[in-house]
C-alpha cells in the first residue's frame, strides 16, 4: 500500500516536472488544469494512506490580530485561507491562548450601515480563498486575557471540517499600519 | 424622380422624429433631473432652517459637553462604541491617516466620536480608547435619550442586537463620517468607503 502511495505521489511530482518544463501549447494547456490533476493525486493518496490532512492543502497567509487599546477586552483577527484541495472546506470553529472564547463573525454594509453577525462557518471552496478582512469576515477574539501590544504573538488553532486542524501564530498589529 | 424624392424624403422624415424623441427625451430627463435637484435643494435648506448647530453630551472627562464649544474649529463626527470590532477602528484608524496627511492642517479640526453605547462606554472607557488613537479627539457619551437625540439630529442610525455572542450584545449603526464647519452647521458627509485622500480634500476645502 505504501509502495502505491509512494508511486502515485511521485508520478504527479514528475508529472508537475515535466509539464512545467515543457513550453509548448499543449504543456500549457495540461498546466492550466494541474491543480486538479495534482489535488486528486494526492487526495487519492490521502485517502488510501489516511495522509487526509495534508500539510499543503490549507495554507494560511497575511495573519494578523488587531493590537488593540489596552481597556479593550476583545479583538479581532484577520488572514488568508487558501484551499489548494479538491473539495470545499469550511472553517467551523477557533481557540486561542490570549483569549476565552474565539468566534466567527461576518459584518455587511448595506447602505451605510454595518451589521454584524456571528456565523457557523466560513466556507473555503476547492481551489479557492477565503479572505478574513476589515468588513468583512474577522475571528472576534473575546475576553482577552493580556494587553496586546503591536508586535506581540498570539497562538490560534482553526478547526475546518475534514477534521483539517492548523495552529498558526498571529502578530498583533496597529490597525493603521496593517490597513495601510 | 418623384418616387425617389420621397424615398430621399422618407429617412428624413425619420431622421427628424428620431431627433424630435431625442429632444423630447430629453426635456423630460431634465425636467426629471431638475425635480430631482430641487428635492435635494430642498431637503438641504430644509437642514438651513433648522441647523444642527448644537447639541450637549457628556465628554470623556464627566464634563458637560455643548457643541458650541468648538465654534471656529472644523468637526468630524461619527458614531460608534468602542467595543466595535471592526467598523469604528477602521474608521479611527483611517482618521489617523488623515490627520497625518493634514499636517498643519490637522490643529483646525476636531474628531468627536459619538457612543452610542453608553452602558458600556463611560467616559473614562471612552478616554482611553481614543488615546490609542493619538488623533485631536473627544469622545462622547450621555443619557440613551441625550445620545438618541444627536443621532436623529444627523440622521445617523443604530440599533442594538441582542445576540448568542460571547461578547454579548451588539450594536448595527450607520457609519457616515459628518464633516461640521466652524459654525457647527453640516458641510459635508462621508461614506465609509471614502478613502483619506477624499476626507483630506473635503476638510481642506472647508477650512481655506
Amino acid at each position: 500500500m505504501n509502495g502505491l502511495c509512494i508511486l502515485l505521489v511521485w508520478s504527479a511530482m514528475g508529472l508537475n516536472l515535466m509539464v512545467q518544463g515543457s513550453n509548448n501549447v499543449l504543456g500549457q494547456i495540461a498546466y492550466c488544469f494541474l491543480p486538479d490533476v495534482r489535488s486528486a493525486m494526492i487526495k487519492t493518496a490521502g485517502d488510501s494512506c489516511a495522509l487526509r490532512d495534508d500539510k499543503d492543502q490549507i495554507v494560511i497567509r497575511d495573519e494578523w490580530i488587531w493590537a488593540a487599546p489596552a481597556s479593550q477586552k476583545m479583538t479581532a483577527a484577520y488572514m488568508v485561507i487558501e484551499n489548494h484541495g479538491s473539495t470545499e472546506i469550511a472553517l467551523i470553529s477557533a481557540s486561542s491562548d490570549a483569549s476565552r472564547v474565539v468566534e466567527l463573525h461576518k459584518m455587511e454594509l448595506e447602505d451605510g450601515f454595518m451589521r454584524m453577525h456571528k456565523i457557523d462557518s466560513i466556507k473555503i471552496p476547492a481551489g479557492g480563498i477565503a479572505e478574513l478582512k476589515p468588513g468583512g469576515y474577522h475571528l472576534m477574539v473575546i475576553d482577552l486575557n493580556k494587553e496586546l501590544k503591536e508586535g506581540d504573538k498570539v497562538t490560534m488553532t482553526l478547526q475546518f471540517t475534514q477534521d483539517i486542524k492548523r495552529t498558526i501564530t498571529l502578530t498583533a498589529k496597529r490597525r493603521e499600519e496593517a490597513e495601510k | 424622380m418623384t418616387r425617389g424624392r420621397k424615398m430621399v424624403r422618407q429617412p428624413k422624415s425619420g431622421i427628424v422624429a428620431v431627433l424630435f424623441s431625442v429632444v423630447f427625451l430629453a426635456i423630460l430627463t431634465s425636467e426629471n433631473f431638475l425635480v430631482a435637484g430641487q428635492l435635494q435643494v430642498n431637503l438641504g435648506s430644509k437642514k438651513e432652517n433648522h441647523p444642527v448647530a448644537n447639541f450637549s453630551l457628556t465628554d470623556q472627562d464627566g464634563r458637560p459637553f455643548h457643541l458650541t464649544q468648538l465654534r471656529g474649529q472644523a468637526v468630524l463626527l461619527f458614531f460608534g462604541y468602542t467595543s466595535c470590532p471592526d467598523a469604528c477602528p477602521t474608521t479611527l484608524s483611517k482618521l489617523s491617516r488623515v490627520y497625518k496627511l493634514l499636517s498643519d492642517d490637522k490643529e483646525k479640526v476636531v474628531i468627536l466620536f459619538v457612543s452610542v453605547d453608553p452602558q458600556r462606554d463611560t467616559p473614562s472607557v471612552l478616554k482611553n480608547y481614543l488615546a490609542y488613537f493619538h488623533l485631536n479627539s473627544i469622545g462622547l457619551t450621555g443619557t440613551k435619550g441625550q445620545i438618541d437625540e444627536v443621532v436623529n439630529q444627523y440622521g445617523a442610525k443604530y440599533e442594538i442586537e441582542q445576540s448568542d455572542s460571547a461578547a454579548g450584545y451588539h450594536i448595527n449603526h450607520s457609519t457616515d463620517l459628518y464633516l461640521l464647519d466652524q459654525k457647527g452647521e453640516l458641510a459635508g458627509r462621508f461614506n465609509y468607503s471614502d478613502g483619506q485622500q477624499i476626507i483630506v480634500d473635503g476638510v481642506r476645502r472647508l477650512i481655506h
